[in-house]
């Protein structure tokens, strides 16, 4: 089954391109425009500065910044988490559109099913989006709370180094497990709420945690399949980024850059493929409507009804 | 009763000739010992269950001041931790450097026996003082008077006995579990300072409570100390350790000496994983290092030559694959502290890294024992990239040299103590192990930049030189005795030049070794290496508090206007139109152009005025400096050498007041002006507004968003997930 869903997402970004572009374009045009007002204050800020190095990061003048622009900083700070607020409602908007092109089957243009799908589902995934939040926040808590209240415990206490850390990382994977459970029985429940155009979106997520729970190998190793060609992307990234001489090549950076994103939002396409594959696996068939069976041969006296 | 009497006869040749040996030598200016004020002989037990120790000592104080002495005070700090009404407690709050007490960790010392060494005793006099504040709560100074005052050379000799309970460690001394680190413990004479001494109108006691920014002052002296604890225990101390013994009850004895010393501090702990290495002065230096050192410093090879010392680390188990960094970086401290103050004299270091659970007490210097302070998280990669032990390690030693060496007192002037050892500790740092103090993932963070992060104007309300316990925050203590200091001193570098400071250093260094200096001190030995009077540096940077914010607030350039209106009188009266100007000016251009006049306006935004430069560049490349003078210069022609602080230039300005209009007519157009373009003021509390373009130029702040796009872009989808 997990071959079954890698090969689908696979598929999934090789027949739905516009699908990768569509998703990048989105995410460059919101960080553009926060980034904009930051560019203007710091283009103030710095461009008189002969010294500014304008290719590299200078750690210098940013620690004046720091210290001098405190109100450039608080900017920075708002602008990532305006850009993560909008990104959240720009992912259930990207989401209802991509799952709509990836399981209809009409031959509309893609921006015509793109546009229904975003616009279709977008209030059903938002309710979606705060049942599991609500869900997911608790449950964290519940389960890392523990966690971080022992490692504070041991780090006090036992001295033990390693207990303590290894307490502290195992209540960051238990709520990060937590996390994603939930946003994988999302992903199922908007599958569903997308084939069968389920209006209620509580009566989704049963089904769909049934869906995730049957099949949870399955949906964690296309996850983690998923993650680690994410973490493979970005240590090659990385490798060439740090390569990349400061100065002229400032160009080749921002390149290796958007290659990265884009080849994230790949990722992102082939793991919404593979998980329409695994809900789809994972369904089971509908019983089969009962028949009346028809009679092998009409009773012989049976008197055929008139022809009107 | 025998009495260890007050005679001056039998001692004072003795301390003649102690002294002499402790002042400059002709042939090495390095003393090679301490004056011996205050000799200790511990026997000490620790119960490692009830977190007790029992001693006994012997002290002997010498009287080295002109001033007969009627009476002894004593540190007794393990007192600042028996409540909550001490001093230190009160300022610190219970907690320091982000620990915090526990409930019941509470630690405290009673002398129990104090007497004239076989015979009178003296508890009955002795009263508890509280000199700094009106604390009388406060139970760590003790004032013992004497039955008959201490001689000039005299010397008086007292047994006394001793409970002590350790606190559980949260600030730099106690226990976590089996794991010890005894620091402040012993009952511990303060300094005598006569008339005259570090500016005193009238001899005495200068014996300051324990407070929670500062600790150390004492005199110099000999200590040998016993230690007796369970014999599974792995332990370490200040000095040598000449003999131990297994005793029949399952105990050990351990004896550490040490001469010339200020303190004793030992450490034991069963779990101590004890790694052995030795630092050699032939091995670990080259001649090449010894032969640039002395001739930067002017010294001959034989007095920059380092001494071989054996180095203990005392690490966790679980740090264990720090060992080898550990050792490195007190290697590369002892040699380049070595190189440029002074050989290390001692024979033994001790590193210890504490227990995890007891991070209080990491990053403590005591005299040959420092500790240090790491996780199992800089055992691996990107960690491992983070100098973050390399730099404890360095500037813990680096307190052997400030404040151990050169004994200066730490409570009054800590400036000289922490902010000379944080100034020598970033310079050890970039000579042995780069610029960067943290390489990983992309981020460079350098030892120089560090400092310049809290140097703003937020922290210039208090003066360099203030008692740690007098600033107006806790942050400020910090920044002005640690971070402000350092870039003081670079300050100061950056206008002597790197040679004449590294001479400063040196002569400072070697003069006041197993001495007590004062800034004042300091000061005498600035003028007298570097040739010229800074009174006026220091009293701007240490003696009052204050801004330096030079800046460029205006550059403009353009070209020189063609003359219009109405010239000459009667009948050669002429009148240039504007056409005729601007037709004038094309033809001008067309012949090869005509001049730029441009204008920088510097201003002077803090109340430090130091002299500075200002670098005009044009375009093309070609770039002109001027050295602007703190005061009018000589009449006559400038000779900067002389006149100022920084080497010639091209030429000189005088500065005096807040502002100065620079206006100057070049066939180039000046295209930007930047003030100190060498960085030599490095305590300027804003480089944004050092320099300035006639054009904005956008590429900088546009290549620093387009990063910052990126990482938007990660936020966006992990936003949409």
């Amino acid at each position: 089954m997990l071959l079954h869903a890698t090969a689908a997402g696979l598929r999934a970004i090789s027949r739905h391109r516009r699908l990768v572009l569509v998703l990048w374009a989105f995410g460059l045009a919101l960080s553009l425009a926060a980034t904009f007002p930051l560019w203007r204050a710091l283009a103030a800020a710095i461009g008189p500065l002969p010294h500014a190095d304008s290719l590299s990061f200078s750690a210098e003048i940013f620690a004046d910044l720091v210290e001098l622009r405190p109100g450039l900083m608080t900017g920075l700070g708002a602008a990532a988490a305006s850009t993560f607020g909008l990104g959240v409602l720009v992912g259930i908007v990207f989401a209802g559109g991509a799952l709509e092109v990836l399981t209809s089957r009409d031959d509309r243009p893609f921006a015509h099913r793109f546009g229904r799908g975003a616009f279709r589902f977008f209030g059903r995934f938002l309710r979606l989006g705060a049942i599991t939040c609500a869900i997911a926040l608790p449950l964290a808590a519940l389960v890392g709370g523990p966690l971080f209240a022992l490692s504070t415990r041991l780090r006090r206490d036992s001295g033990s180094e390693w207990l303590a850390i290894g307490t502290w990382g195992a209540a960051l994977l238990a709520i990060g497990l937590v996390v994603l459970v939930v946003l994988l029985v999302q992903d199922a429940a908007r599958v569903r709420i997308v084939t069968t155009d389920e209006r209620r979106v509580r009566k989704a997520l049963r089904p769909a945690l049934s869906t995730v729970w049957r099949g949870k190998a399955a949906w964690l190793g296309t996850w983690m399949l998923n993650a680690l060609a994410l973490l493979v992307l970005f240590a090659a990234y990385l490798a060439v980024a740090e390569a990349i001489p400061a100065g002229r090549a400032l160009f080749l950076l921002l390149l290796l850059q958007q290659a990265f994103v884009l080849s994230r939002c790949g990722l992102r396409v082939a793991l919404l493929g593979s998980e329409v594959a695994l809900v789809e696996a994972l369904t089971p068939a509908p019983p089969p409507t009962p028949v009346e069976p028809l009679p092998a041969h009409p009773p012989d006296s049976a008197p055929e009804p008139p022809l009107a | 009763m025998k009495h260890f009497g007050f005679g001056v006869g039998r001692w004072f040749p003795l301390l003649c000739a102690l002294l002499a040996t402790s002042g400059p030598a002709a042939a090495d200016p390095l003393p090679a010992r301490a004056p011996e004020i205050a000799n200790y002989d511990i026997q000490v037990r620790l119960d490692a269950e009830a977190k007790t120790l029992s001693g006994t000592q012997r002290v002997t104080w010498r009287n080295a001041t002109g001033e007969p002495v009627a009476e002894l005070w004593f540190h007794l700090y393990l007192n600042a931790f028996k409540n909550s009404e001490s001093t230190f407690f009160k300022e610190s709050g219970g907690q320091l450097r982000g620990d915090r007490m526990s409930d019941d960790g509470w630690g405290f010392i009673e002398v129990t026996k104090i007497a004239l060494a076989g015979g009178a005793d003296l508890a009955a006099g002795a009263t508890f003082e509280h000199p700094d504040d009106d604390n009388a709560a406060d139970r760590t100074v003790w004032r013992v008077p004497l039955p008959a005052p201490v001689p000039p050379g005299g010397e008086v000799a007292l047994d006394m006995a001793f409970e002590a309970k350790l606190p559980q460690v949260f600030a730099r001394t106690g226990y976590f579990k089996d794991y010890f680190l005894v620091g402040q413990w012993f009952p511990k004479l303060a300094v005598y300072e006569p008339a005259g001494t570090r500016g005193r109108q009238a001899g005495g006691w200068n014996c300051h409570q324990f407070h929670a920014n500062s600790e150390f002052y004492a005199d110099f002296g000999r200590y040998r100390v016993e230690i007796t604890l369970p014999r599974r225990f792995v332990v370490g101390a200040t000095g040598k350790r000449v003999e131990r013994r297994d005793n029949a009850d399952g105990t050990s004895a351990h004896v550490f000496e040490q001469a010339d010393v200020i303190d004793f501090a030992w450490t034991a702990s069963p779990r101590f994983l004890e790694v052995q290495a030795r630092f050699s002065g032939e091995a670990d230096v080259t001649a090449k290092e010894y032969a640039e050192v002395a001739a930067r410093l002017g010294r001959s090879l034989d007095e920059v030559r380092l001494s071989d010392v054996d180095i203990t680390v005392l690490l966790q188990p679980e740090h264990g694959r720090q060992a080898e960094r550990h050792v490195a970086a007190a290697k590369q401290a002892i040699k380049w502290f070595g190189l440029w103050y002074g050989r290390y004299p001692y024979p033994t270091l001790t590193v210890v890294d504490p227990a995890f659970g007891a991070r209080g007490s990491g990053g403590m210097e005591y005299p040959t024992f420092i500790t240090a302070g790491t996780t199992v998280l800089f055992n691996r990669w990107p960690f491992d990239r983070m100098l973050l032990p390399e730099e404890v390690t360095v500037h813990e030693f680096g307190h052997q040299y400030w404040q151990s060496m050169v004994a200066s007192n730490e409570f009054e002037e800590s400036w000289l103590d922490e902010g000379f050892n944080s100034y020598a500790t970033g310079k050890v740092m970039r000579q042995a192990f780069g610029p960067w103090t943290i390489d990983a993932l992309g981020l460079r963070i350098g030892s120089a930049e560090l400092p310049r992060l809290g140097n703003s104007v937020e922290r210039m309300f208090d003066r360099v030189r203030t008692p740690a316990w007098g600033y107006s925050s806790s942050g400020n203590y910090g920044f002005n005795s640690y971070a402000r200091t350092d870039l003081t001193l670079r300050t100061l570098e950056g206008l002597l030049g790197p040679q004449a400071m590294a001479r400063v250093m040196r002569t400072y260094h070697e003069r006041f070794r197993f001495r007590h200096p004062s800034s004042e001190d300091f000061y005498k030995v600035v003028d007298e290496v570097a040739g010229r009077d800074l009174r006026d540096f220091f009293a701007q940077a240490i003696e009052r508090p204050g801004v330096l914010d030079d800046e460029v607030a205006v550059v403009t350039s353009a070209r020189v206007e063609e003359p219009r209106g109405v010239f000459g009188e009667g009948p050669a009266r002429k009148t240039v139109t504007g056409k005729d100007a601007r037709e004038q000016a094309q033809r001008k251009d067309a012949a090869g152009g005509r001049p730029w006049r441009s204008t920088v306006l510097v201003r002077r935004r803090g109340e430090v005025a130091l002299p500075t430069s200002l670098r005009l560049e044009f375009e093309g490349g070609e770039s002109q400096t001027l050295t602007l003078l703190e005061t009018e210069p000589p009449a006559g022609s400038v000779d900067v050498e002389k006149a100022g602080l920084l080497p010639a230039a091209a030429g000189s300005e005088p500065w005096r007041s807040r502002f100065k209009r620079l206006e100057l007519t070049s066939p180039k157009r000046l295209v930007a002006a930047g003030i100190d373009p060498e960085r030599r003021l490095e305590l300027d509390v804003n480089r944004l507004n050092d320099a300035r373009r006639v054009e904005p130029d956008s590429s900088a702040a546009t290549a620093w968003s387009a990063r910052f796009v990126f990482w938007l872009q990660q936020i966006v989808a992990l936003a949409g997930l």
